[in-house]
């Protein structure tokens, strides 16, 4: 008993290491000496900051929302097809999934910058009047592309799992399809479906590189905040980081525990 | 297919050359099936043989490469399976886990224009008949399985089929429950005069509950008949092979001279009293005790014969290299060719 506890050994220390030493740092760091609250209470009372908070969780909602939509429905159409159609699209989840960040963010701004090639085009028939990547609509379309990436290789397994026999039983009682999801597949497995949003929303509100590749300081996210108190010449202020990395790390973390609060509910029933 | 109208079928369900296939593996070969109003029709055969992708064709989640299908009289090959006033009851029930019991009744009688009220009577009422109103708001996974088992019969009776499908829906069960459950299935639906095809491996269960009896082999038909019928007078050494582990012999050995086959059933030997009525004489090989029969397995002429009797009638003294001589009356011998 005693040694197969051991094995969790390394685990905890890797934890350690990795996760409660720099989190502790960070929280420690937080408080300034003397005044040891005195960095939130500068957080709470600024409209910059307090507007970077709200900017990052409408985005990190919207692209939870859109995402996880945008990718259960191919999983569903997936599903009715061959097996070689969803890998594949597991595979391009996959890629895109990778390709996240900086790269991906480069290829919108050749394809959809001002000088677009896409943009182009699009100016040239008279469509996309008033769309700027730079804006929030280009933080939106920049942030969908990892969501969605992710979102199916997520969730097409999830879906893929639903037994094939009781959707044909709903089938034959003449309640296939819409029917069948809304009152049988999506319910079944809500629970594994709010996982992943839970998942996207956590990595959406960690996001750094893909707003700030795009806009530069000019996003107003919490994550390009904290990066211009640690790295700016001008700004640096590393205890003021610190204090906005516990806060974002609040905001993450209390949708998380409501969703797990959820789904516990959910099991007793 | 056929251009010619045929004449009002006489069968209730009348299946025609119906063939099928998985990408390039043709898996049925043709098949034709008729089923009269109220059978309870038993499709039996060897795993692989098709029988689930029958049912399937049938009630069109398996689409058809050739052939026709007509329910009381109107074609439903070409129709949705929705639309073909069928049920079915599948292998592992396939209930719906986030639905209570009365849920997965209800579910398919939403959206057939009936009101509120008359789909909670319906339910209820079926409740009732498979005995499971104690049990109308549990979820599936809480039920026992011959408890799911009967949720699955009544989610696909409630919704008053004109032809019930079910592929194997008592095989996930322990012995004992099986047995009281198709005495349940056989009653209801006689109670009911429902129109059912029933697949099974279990050949005991297909003898219990079959009026009638298919036997199918690698896509095709093979035979079908009364339980009786192709218990004693099996098509081919296929069929007798299939059932009752059946001595098939040298035809030659009854009347010589006569090619194929006979078939004779380890209860239709009797040991012989004198040699006039000796046919063929054996040696025993080992016995094993079959509940109340006693099988003795022995060889003559390099063929393997089994013989059953029953000891509380019949006191025989039988060990290991006893020889004894057998003789068969005319009527219990059933000639195959090939
Ligand atoms: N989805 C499928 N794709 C390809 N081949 C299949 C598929 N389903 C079944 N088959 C093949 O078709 C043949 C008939 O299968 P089917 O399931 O109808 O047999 P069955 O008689 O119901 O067998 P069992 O008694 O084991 O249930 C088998 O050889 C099987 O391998
Ligand atoms: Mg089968």
């Amino acid at each position: 008993m005693l040694s197969r506890r051991l094995y969790v050994l390394p685990f905890l220390a890797l934890l350690a290491l990795i996760v409660v030493w720099p989190l502790s740092t960070v929280v420690v760091g937080s408080f300034k000496p003397g005044a040891p609250l005195e960095h939130y209470a500068y957080i709470l009372g600024s409209r910059f900051y307090l507007k970077a908070f709200s900017v990052t969780l409408k985005l990190s909602l919207l692209t939870t929302a859109l995402g996880l939509a945008i990718a259960v429905l191919p999983a569903i159409a997936l599903r009715a097809r061959s097996r070689r159609l969803s890998d594949l699209a597991l595979t391009i989840g996959n890629i895109g999934a990778n390709f996240a960040g900086v790269p991906s963010v480069l290829a919108f701004m050749i394809l959809l910058g001002s000088n677009g090639i896409v943009t182009k085009l699009l100016r040239e028939a008279g469509l996309m009047e008033g769309f700027d990547l730079y804006s929030w609509s280009g933080l939106v379309l920049t942030y969908l592309f990892f969501q969605v990436s992710i979102g199916t290789v997520l969730v097409l397994p999830v879906i893929t799992a639903i037994p094939r026999d009781i959707e044909e039983a709903a089938d034959l009682l003449g309640q296939g399809g819409a029917r069948f999801w809304a009152s049988v597949g999506l319910p079944v497995v809500w629970r594994q479906l709010l996982s992943v949003a839970t998942l996207l929303f956590a990595n959406a509100m960690g996001t750094y590189a893909t707003a700030y590749t795009l806009m530069g300081t000019s996003a107003q996210i919490v994550t390009v905040r904290i990066g211009e108190l640690v790295a700016g010449d001008v700004f640096a202020d590393p205890g003021l980081a610190n204090a906005l990395s516990i806060c974002l790390l609040v905001v993450l973390i209390a949708p998380i525990l409501l969703a797990q609060l959820l789904t516990a509910k959910g099991t007793k029933a | 297919m056929n251009s010619q109208s045929s004449p009002t079928p006489r069968n209730f369900l009348d299946i025609d050359r119906v063939t099928a296939a998985y990408g390039e593996t043709q898996v049925l070969h043709g098949v034709s099936l008729d089923v009269s109003e109220g059978e309870m029709h038993v499709l039996l055969g060897p795993s692989g043989c098709g029988k689930t992708t029958l049912l399937r064709a049938i009630s069109g989640l398996q689409p058809i490469s050739g052939g026709t299908m007509t329910l009381g009289g109107t074609r439903i090959d070409d129709k949705a399976p929705d639309k073909r006033g069928l049920a079915m009851v599948f292998q592992h029930y396939a209930l719906f886990p986030n639905m209570s019991v009365r849920g997965n009744l209800a579910f398919g009688l939403r959206g057939k224009g009936l009101s509120r009220p008359q789909i909670d009577e319906r339910v209820e009422r079926m409740l009732h008949t498979v005995d499971l109103t104690a049990r109308a708001d549990a979820r599936p996974a809480a039920l026992s399985g011959g408890q799911r088992q009967r949720v699955a019969l009544a989610r696909a009776l409630v919704v008053e089929p004109r032809l019930l499908l079910l592929d194997e829906p008592l095989s996930a069960l322990d012995a004992q429950i099986r047995k009281r459950l198709q005495l349940e299935l056989k009653r209801l639906q006689r109670a009911a005069g429902l129109t059912a095809i029933l697949v099974t491996h279990d050949q005991d269960e297909a003898m219990r509950l079959g009026d009638r009896i298919t036997l199918m082999d690698a896509g095709h038909i093979a035979q079908t008949s009364t339980p009786a019928e192709i218990h004693a007078r099996p098509a081919n050494r296929f069929v007798a092979r299939f059932f009752g582990e059946a001595n098939i012999l040298p035809a030659d050995w009854f009347v010589p001279g006569l090619g194929g086959h006979a078939v004779v059933h380890p209860t239709a030997l009797m040991p012989a009293p004198d040699a006039s009525a000796t046919v063929f004489t054996a040696d025993v090989i080992d016995t094993e005790h079959l509940g109340a029969l006693r099988r003795v397995n022995c060889r003559a002429s390099g063929e393997e014969i089994r013989f059953d009797f029953l000891p509380a009638s019949t006191p025989l003294d039988i060990t290991p290299g006893t020889r004894i001589a057998f003789g068969v009356r005319g009527d219990a011998i059933h000639y195959v060719d090939g």
